[in-house]
């Protein structure tokens, strides 16, 4: 048995050599740095404990003979395992893994054909001058990214350091990696190999996106993939794209749900069958998931007894530490990682060191990494946009206009609220109570509700409550702190999209929503008017952050797409809210000036119509009028011209159902002259409220053909469609 | 005996399905004890993709995927099977104490000892605690013999556990059928599983028919059969030995095996995984006649 003190002397000198140039001031400015763009990995919708640990800003040098013992027996140890690696039952068997575990099954050595290239995570401690494994992790390389990460900006930061001591470089590592990776699909003519991670709000997401990235491949989630006919395929917008290599970074090998009675909720259903027919190679294998039940050789951590120079900005602090690093085994060859991420055995030190090994051969400056282009044609295109980025982008649009529009009409009641003290006519009381039907009854948010009860009266205090009900209640459909977690939700599906800018605007929504959190009925309506003023500015910066950096090909025509329907659903529910009921011409002049400044048209129709507020000139403004940005048909021409960045979106033979529910609804805009629409009858406007009711339900369908076409790749039954479309036809004609 | 087997399974949903990606077990096994003279599984609507495997546990199992929208899903599996006389076991003979066929299974040389140790672990339906080690630690007295001790645990289980179809669901487990003492076929059979792998002895969950005599004078009325469940519980040399603790029987002409596996989970007759449906209703028919033309 060898000493550690002996085994890590010479580390331990090199590294106390590299702490003592370190200057404090400068440290503290790195270790901020570091952990900025840690926090960049984390997911948007944030939360402590998401985030629990950070980078410790002072890399761990390990010489390169104290490296070597690691390596040496960690390679010795690997080559123990390599049968069991490669797919041997039977090795399986003489390890006496844990059978009695539940998630044991046979066939994952069934499945798929031994020998094919695994990357595993492994856990080690060094006791007593050994090294002993805690846990090998086959389904995931969780650390890596993290470890890439900060070697990158480690490196940056010690450029010279770096240089001096000549630190070995991951090239060789990673060169490998994706070397073994590419032979798993020579032969095939144009390969397609994705990433499968877990969803965005997991934080191994992140990590695995930068990782992804920096290697050249696609990071997909479950629902992404389908298989259909016994193969594995991606959906994208343009149809679904069979893959042909999957790399499973979930943690996990139950995938598949029909098989696997612990598979995740959201798996992939059918995918042991595409393994089971040879369709797909899924790498790591199944069967690797065996040595996730090895029996570990040293079941606690902390009692390793390398001792490890944690240091933070308060000072050094000794620690043990667990070192997570990692080995390719590609049939009898096996490569270890030169580097390793250390977790301090102390949980109350939330660090994570990074290991510079020093090099023992010549040094090689020029060693850069090639990554990304000359990986060949096998990784998807980035032209390819996956359903599921599709139509986050898509309810992202609907999720950024329904708070939009949320917003603009609360900001009009609170107003309306703070002047009831000073005007409490009837005309005032009258309205705010048809307010408080409108928020309370869902009728400008979906559902949509569109027969509101009887109005009443309501006291200050009462609507001072609901005021901030209608800020921060959680429970109900409709309200601010609601709509933007649901538009966050939207964000971080799609965070692979977003530029840093963008993030900014995101940052600042997300502080706006913890003060929304925070407000009570005693906060002032200033308070509350200039926080939805803030809010609305920083969505407006997000949408123009959004429109200036995201192109088409990465799928800005669906974010818009899903903007104009959402703004369309709110122009018709906001229509039939204020104009199907008639009303005494003093009241409706203020109904409609209200409805005027919710759609952001006041001025316009100021303009254009000086002061002949009537709703038939509303009609003419918000439903008719084709060049009006704000109006319904400008919408509907809008989505037109969206339509064309769809994939066969032109059908050569007949009308493309999404067109036709466009052609319906503009037909619905223009076949009445606004004074028609308006006309009363028995007080009610009921051609209005039936066209309008019938674009509702067009634009239903629209959504839902888009959806099945477009999103979830199901067919629609061609007899559905076609029967919508005879059935409104008539009714047309 | 030979048997024409006629099995329907209908589901109603109140939605549109999109997806619907399915599992069957419904094909006879062709086995030493039985013979399959013919088999037939028809799938409505039609599905757009189709295949047969066979699984670990050697099951026949159809997989099929229906990618447009259907509102109905039929399954109609109908088979001729001819039950063979079976080499009748005497349990009065002494043959080996139940301690010395645990110790020998749990220390597998081979993929096919590991297949039979794995049925030896306990999974989610047959889990046990204090009070199902408790119920067959009469039975499991030292050194008995194995075959005697099942008998005895079958006869245990029929008499002390009740039939009622209202007390379990597809989700019941081994510790909800001691606690309830309620249950049906599925149940007494996880119960027994739970009780062998407990001590540490192999089990087997069995899917199949039995047949089913109406009372006399009466006719036998169309689709009243049922799907079945009992168990084997594996002694060397020897192979699987079948026990009905429903029945408290041991199966010879009138069971016929579907499938194998650990647990219910293993050999469930139809499973699968649909997009959109909303709720579902099921109809199940089965029927089991005895065949007497020439095959």
């Amino acid at each position: 048995m060898m000493n550690n003190d002996l085994l890590f002397a010479q580390s331990r000198i090199l590294h106390e050599e590299f702490v003592r140039q370190l200057q404090l001031p400068d440290l503290n400015l790195h270790a901020q740095d570091l952990n900025r763009q840690r926090i960049q990995m984390l997911p948007v919708t944030r939360s402590d404990s998401a985030f629990s640990r950070r980078c410790d800003p002072v890399p761990q040098i390990m010489a390169g003979e104290d490296w070597q013992v690691i390596d040496e027996q960690l390679t010795a140890k690997a080559n123990a395992i390599a049968a069991l690696a490669n797919g041997d039952l039977n090795a399986a068997i003489k390890h006496n893994i844990d059978f009695g575990r539940s998630e044991f099954q046979l066939e994952w050595f069934q499945l798929q054909q031994a020998n094919i290239p695994v990357l595993l995570g492994c856990d080690l401690v060094v006791q007593n001058g050994q090294v002993n494994i805690c846990q090998w992790y086959p389904f995931g390389p969780e650390g890596l990214g993290k470890l890439l990460m900060q070697r990158l900006y480690q490196r940056r930061h010690y450029s010279k350091a770096f240089a001096d001591l000549q630190v070995v470089r991951f090239v060789r590592f990673f060169d490998r990696v994706q070397t073994s990776i590419a032979k798993l699909t020579e032969g095939l003519n144009d390969p397609n190999i994705v990433i499968l991670a877990d969803p965005q709000d997991e934080e191994s997401y992140s990590e695995y996106l930068f990782l992804a990235d920096y290697m050249g491949y696609s990071v997909v989630q479950s629902q992404d993939l389908t298989v259909r006919d016994s193969r594995l395929c991606l959906k994208t917008l343009t149809g679904l794209a069979p893959i042909d290599l999957m790399l499973n970074w979930t943690g996990t090998p139950a995938l598949d749900p029909l098989e696997c009675a612990f598979a995740k909720d959201n798996g992939i259903v059918g995918l042991h069958h595409a393994l089971r027919e040879g369709q797909v190679t899924l790498c790591n294998p199944l069967y690797t998931a065996a040595l996730g039940l090895l029996h570990s050789e040293s079941l606690q951590a902390n009692s390793a007894e390398f001792t490890v120079g944690f240091q933070d900005v308060h000072g050094n602090i000794e620690d043990n530490g667990v070192f997570r690093t990692f080995v390719l085994v590609d049939g009898d060859s096996i490569d270890v990682l030169p580097s390793a991420i250390i977790t301090p055995a102390n949980p109350q030190l939330l660090l994570e060191k990074e290991v510079w090994v020093q090099s023992t051969s010549a040094w090689q400056g020029s060693d850069v990494y090639r990554h990304t282009g000359d990986n060949g044609n096998h990784v998807l295109g980035e032209h390819i946009l996956s359903s599921r980025s599709a139509e986050s982008l898509f309810w992202l649009g609907m999720n950024l206009e329904r708070t939009e529009s949320f917003i603009r009409l609360l900001r009009i009641y609170i107003e309306k609220v703070s002047e009831l003290p000073m005007y409490p006519d009837a005309n005032a009381q009258l309205e705010l109570s048809f307010l408080w039907q409108v928020f309370s009854e869902n009728a400008i948010q979906y559902p949509f509700n569109t027969q509101l009860s009887a109005c009443r009266y309501h006291s200050l205090h009462e609507y001072q409550s609901h005021l901030i009900l209608l800020m921060q209640d959680t429970r109900a459909n409709s309200s601010i702190l609601n709509l933007l977690r649901q538009f966050m939700w939207s964000t971080q599906q799609i965070k692979n999209l977003l530029v840093p800018d963008v993030h900014l605007a995101l940052d600042a929504i997300a502080e706006v929503q913890d003060e929304i959190s925070q407000i009570g009925f005693h906060t002032p309506h200033q308070r509350l008017e200039k926080i939805l003023d803030r809010l609305m500015r920083h969505l407006l910066s997000f949408r123009g952050g959004m429109a200036d950096t995201l192109t088409n090909q990465n799928g800005a025509f669906m974010f818009e797409i899903g903007q104009r329907l959402s703004r369309s659903q709110q122009l018709n529910a906001f229509l039939r809210t204020w104009l199907i009921n008639d009303l005494p011409s003093d009241e409706q002049t203020q109904y409609l000036a209200t409805l005027l400044r919710s759609q952001v048209s006041l001025v316009t129709f100021k303009r254009r119509y000086r002061l002949r507020m009537s709703a038939a000139n509303v009609v003419e403004l918000l439903m008719s009028d084709v060049n009006y940005p704000r109006g319904l048909a400008y919408q509907i021409t809008r989505l037109e011209t969206l339509l064309d960045m769809l994939p066969d979106s032109h059908q050569t033979m007949g009308m493309h159902p999404l067109q036709q529910s466009l052609l319906q609804i503009n037909a619905r805009c223009h076949r009445y002259s606004a004074d028609q629409l308006v006309a009363l009858h028995a007080d009610k406007r009921a051609l209005l409220s039936k066209q309008l009711n019938h674009v509702q339900t067009d634009l239903d369908d629209f959504i839902q053909i888009l959806q099945s076409r477009y999103f979830s790749h199901t067919e629609l039954q061609d007899k559905r469609s076609r029967q919508g479309y005879i059935s409104t036809s008539k009714d047309l004609l | 005996m030979k048997y024409r087997i006629r099995h329907e399974t209908q589901y109603l949903y109140s939605e549109p399905v999109n997806l619907s990606q399915n599992q069957v077990r419904l094909t006879p096994l062709h086995i030493d004890t039985q013979y399959c003279y013919s088999t037939e599984l028809s799938i409505f609507p039609r599905p757009s993709y189709r295949s047969t495997f066979l699984d670990a546990n050697n099951n026949l199992v159809t997989h099929f995927d229906v990618t447009h929208q259907h509102q109905e899903l039929r399954v109609i599996a109908e088979h001729v099977v001819e039950v063979l006389d079976k080499p009748q076991l005497d349990l009065h003979l002494p043959t080996m104490s139940w301690e010395s066929v645990r110790d020998a299974i749990h220390n597998p040389q081979n993929a096919e000892g590991l297949a039979i140790l794995l049925h030896a672990k306990q999974t989610a339906y047959t889990r046990f605690n204090e009070q199902i080690s408790a119920f067959c630690r009469e039975v499991f007295e030292p050194n008995k013999d194995l075959l005697s001790v099942c008998q005895v645990l079958m006869t245990r289980i029929f008499e002390e556990i009740e039939f009622d179809s209202a007390a379990s669901s597809v989700a019941t487990t081994a510790i909800d059928t001691i606690k309830k003492r309620k249950g049906v076929c599925q149940d007494f059979t996880h119960l027994a599983l739970a009780c062998l792998r407990s001590v540490g002895l192999a089990a087997q969950y069995i899917s199949g028919y039995i047949e089913t005599v109406p009372p006399e004078g009466e006719e036998k009325l169309v689709g009243a059969d049922a799907t079945h469940a009992w168990f084997a519980v594996f002694v060397p040399s020897i192979g699987w030995v079948e026990f009905d603790p429903t029945n408290n029987i041991i199966p010879e002409y009138q069971h016929v095996k579907l499938a194998v596996g650990r647990d219910y989970h293993d050999v469930a007759p139809i499973k699968g995984m649909l997009f959109g449906g909303g709720h579902h209703h099921l109809n199940v028919a089965v029927d089991m006649n005895r065949f007497s033309e020439e095959l």
